[in-house]
């Protein structure tokens, strides 16, 4: 039987493993790990282990499908792709004659390879409104980093001697690192979790320090208080490098330990602790979460208390530290350079009329790359301001990632056009106009960087499943119908891929040529402490403790710490005591990802509400007790998990669910005013017993 | 050699890559049993809060409680590597097996008769790991003879279990 190389794709671009496929007649029988990649070594996680049913899941997409009659009406007619594509294309250009380009949006969810081309797409189309779904995750953090150095960079793991993780549980997001992280810790390397969960990175670690949700910002100026108090700081670095130190000192000083305890509810001898631990192991290396940190209406701030920590310790750019390396393609830094940049935009943004969220947002909108902002999208369709939006092409859309989900279904359904590309049937196709049916990483071309310098182009190990095509393809196709394929090099991939990595001379032909990839000959060497040639590359030259950028904007250019909106430490007597905290990772699903595959549902198959048993009894509520989980928006039915793994008075509800769906108990508008994030995480609640 | 699993407790995070691994390599449908298990074990209350995770299967004993009570004969042990294995031409679904198993290993599917870990004896056959131990990302799991487990342990003070049945796990 022979053995295909290909990788998963299912989880993020920073994780992604190589895969042995045996396929016999045609058919995937088994999938292991790559024990010559260096990113998984022969391992899987999860959700790779269950591949099978997820590549012949009993709800994949298997035509391009039309909807007769009403949205909802389940009237699927089926079409083939010529017929699909051209409606597509008819209607799309009817819509831009009558009300401009830019009243089409074109959106990506996961997976995350093909976006540059959606992007080629939506730009060659006219339209600047080119959204994703790093609106609510990696894009918040990458911004902070901007405004505050100018770029920011990852742990260096095999270098550090002290790891600050943030709010990450790497072991179910980024399962690659896995090993490396446990042999860190063997060596003696410290570990210090802050995390409001006991999680299984947190069980591990030297210290834990379990925070109130969303007062990262507090306690991160806490440690900074007792840095400076006790001259831990890189005093050389903060003279030369900062901007702001002095009014960051007459902050703390009016903050002391005593108030970061308050706000945190973590003891002030165990944030001296962390200080010390961080401030005085040399070298020492930050971890943050995509988007843990800016769930949170002070978020976006929060993160930047945070970065202030490499900075201010002397950790920034060096070996050990967070080293910044340069972004090669897709968020990852393999060392071949790409054309990335040059095929998403086809137009400068000079040439496109705003987009959705630049009024809203225009600190994020400027600040990362030119997207629009998808938590802005269905206030622009409800206000038509400042231009009506009539249609709408997904791939990989859930309108449940938005808070308040049936806010945005119904602004999706004011829409003339809907259409979604996706694996499998899913609620939200089911509202489309018409679906496509995308293939899987095992059915597809696709071409992956990994931060191990190494990098992959795989051919499919099995035909796509019925009618199913390549995204890229689909992209490709799509442009062809609307007569842009001469910006989509004729309709050839390999092409495309040519012009993607001439930086690095690299062909498809020759990627092709080693299927079970290749590590990148003369990688890009990144050096250290960039910043002292040519300086930081912000407004002033320097580290921006105090941002020139959001002073400008008039908001609070030092990281200081605010309450949510709905703060637990409210006088108010509310009916809401619990904090509730969405969206934490679990090992078997990624968002809403897998919840139709078997074998990783059946793991945690009712909707489990964690929370303490002090709270509980307190409620009469019993282990697998079936409890009403509400907040001023609404409420669902879900079931009680008693676990001391979380704190007391705090709750915590996993998204991504079809049903029931937490981001229904979240007001579309509860926002953070600087990046736009939800405040997923700093949401008030209470908890009853199902009568 | 007798072979058995050690679990490094130390590594472990509740991943559940084994157990699907298990259930994707043996072609288990969902819903049905588990040939390998995941449990997360709390003790103390916050704050003070201690988490085992532990991934468990069969651990094949050198005295198999299932052996000695079944009344077909149809647990048997391996001469040549001490594995505790099943026929199910003579299992009669009794679950005499079940009863006095310590750590509650034999399942019941669909058929009525006794199925469990079987370390993966096809992959056995060709040189190589269980699924369960090949999959694992955190390298947390481990097969082997009881003297390759034995060193392997003994780095991370971890021992063999002690039950009566002498379960070839280490712990």
């Amino acid at each position: 039987m022979p053995i295909l190389k290909t990788f998963c794709s299912i989880c993020n671009p920073h994780s992604h493993c190589g895969i042995n496929a045996r396929v016999e007649n045609g058919r995937l029988i088994e999938v292991e790990g790559m024990l010559e990649h260096p990113a998984n070594e022969g391992t899987l996680c999860v959700k790779g282990a269950a591949s099978l049913q997820y590549v012949y899941a009993k709800n994949r997409l298997k035509y391009p499908m039309i909807q007769r009659g009403e949205r909802g009406s389940k009237n699927w007619e089926r079409i083939s792709w010529e017929e699909a594509l051209s409606v597509i294309a008819s209607r799309l250009i009817e819509i831009r004659d009558q009300y401009g380009p830019e009243s089409v949006i074109f959106f990506a969810g996961y997976p995350k390879w093909f976006r540059p081309f959606l992007q080629r797409l939506a730009h060659g189309f006219g339209s600047p409104n080119y959204a994703t779904e790093s609106s609510v995750c990696s894009s918040s953090p990458t911004v902070a980093g901007k405004l505050t150095y100018g770029y920011f960079g990852r742990p260096d793991l095999p270098k550090t001697r002290c790891l600050l993780n943030w709010s990450s549980n790497p072991f179910y997001t980024n399962s690659t690192l896995t090993r490396s992280l446990l042999d860190l810790r063997e060596k003696g390397v410290k570990f210090i979790s802050v995390d409001p969960r006991l999680s299984s990175f947190a069980e591990k670690a030297d210290l834990h320090l379990q925070l109130r949700p969303g007062t990262d910002g507090a306690l991160a100026l806490g440690m900074i208080r007792v840095l400076i108090e006790e001259k831990l700081y890189d005093r050389d670095f903060v003279e030369k490098w900062t901007l702001g130190f002095d009014e960051l000192v007459d902050y703390i000083e009016e903050h002391p330990l005593e108030w970061a305890e308050k706000m945190t509810g973590v003891q002030k001898e165990k944030i001296r602790e962390a200080a010390r631990l961080y401030g005085m192991t040399k070298p020492a290396a930050l971890m943050t979460s995509a988007s843990s940190t800016t769930h949170h209406l002070n978020g976006f701030q929060n993160h930047r208390a945070i970065l202030l920590l490499p900075g201010l310790t002397g950790n920034f750019d060096i070996p050990g530290g967070n080293w910044v390396e340069p972004i090669t393609y897709l968020y990852t830094t393999s060392g071949a350079p790409t054309n990335e940049e040059k095929i998403r935009l086809v137009k400068t943004l000079k040439e496109l009329p705003p987009r959705i969220g630049e009024d809203r947002f225009p600190i994020w909108c400027r600040y990362y790359t030119p997207e629009a902002h998808s938590m802005a999208i269905p206030f622009q369709i409800k206000s038509g301001k400042p231009y009506p939006l009539k249609a709408f092409i997904g791939f990989g859309l859930n309108y449940r990632m938005w808070p308040g989900s049936d806010f945005f279904k119904e602004s999706l359904l004011s829409l003339d056009f809907l259409v979604n590309t996706d694996l499998f049937f899913t609620d939200t196709c089911q509202w489309m106009d018409l679906v496509l049916p995308a293939a899987t990483s095992f059915e597809r071309t696709e071409l992956k960087h990994w931060n191990s310098k190494y990098l992959m182009l795989t051919s499919p190990v099995i035909n796509p499943v019925e009618k199913s095509r390549s995204d890229l393809e689909i992209i490709f196709d799509m442009a062809r119908h609307l007569g842009l394929e001469n910006l989509f090099w004729n309709g050839n991939v390999d092409a495309a891929i040519d012009e993607l990595m001439a930086p690095s001379n690299y062909t498809a032909e020759e990627l092709r040529k080693c299927p079970e990839g290749t590590y990148v000959r003369n990688p890009l060497k990144s050096g250290y402490k960039k910043y002292e040639k040519s300086g930081f590359p912000t407004p002033s030259g320097k580290m921006e403790i105090t941002s020139t950028i959001l002073r400008e904007a008039g908001f609070d250019a030092l990281p200081i710490y605010r309450e949510p909106r709905h703060s637990s430490l409210s006088k108010d007597p509310s009916n809401y005591p619990l904090i509730l905290n969405t969206g934490s990772r679990l090992p078997m699903f990624i968002h809403s990802e897998m919840h139709n595959v078997p074998w990783c549902e059946e793991l945690r198959k009712d909707p489990l509400l964690d929370m303490n048993p002090s709270d509980a009894s307190e409620r009469d509520i019993g282990p697998d007790d079936w409890v009403w989980l509400e907040t001023p928006r609404g409420k669902i039915r879900v079931k009680a998990n008693l676990t001391e793994t979380v704190l007391p008075g705090v709750v915590h509800m996993a998204h991504g669910l079809q049903e029931p769906d937490v981001n229904l108990l979240i007001e579309p508008d509860y926002l953070d005013p600087i990046s736009g994030f939800p405040g997923f995480k700093s949401l008030r609640c209470q908890v009853t017993k199902v009568d | 050699m007798q072979k058995g699993f050690y679990l490094d407790l130390t590594r472990c995070t509740s991943c559940y890559a084994c157990v699907v691994a298990c259930k994707a390599h043996h072609a288990i449908q969902e819903e049905t049993v588990y040939w390998r298990r995941v449990l997360t074990l709390e003790g103390g209350a916050y704050p003070n809060v201690r988490v085992a995770n532990l991934s468990l299967s069969c651990l094949h004993c050198a005295i198999p409680a299932c052996r000695v009570v079944c009344p077909t004969k149809a647990i048997y042990k391996r001469r040549e590597d001490g594995l505790v294995l099943v026929d199910p031409n003579f299992c009669i679904g009794c679950k005499m097996c079940l009863m006095v198993c310590p750590f509650g290993v034999p399942q019941f599917g669909r058929n009525g008769k006794m199925q469990k870990c079987n370390f993966c004896l096809d992959r056995l056959e060709n040189g190589l790991n269980p699924a369960c131990i090949s999959i694992c990302p955190a390298r947390a799991l481990h097969a082997g003879s009881i003297d390759e487990l034995s060193l392997l342990a003994a780095r991370k003070s971890a021992r063999q279990l002690i039950r009566s049945t002498d379960p070839s796990f280490f712990i």
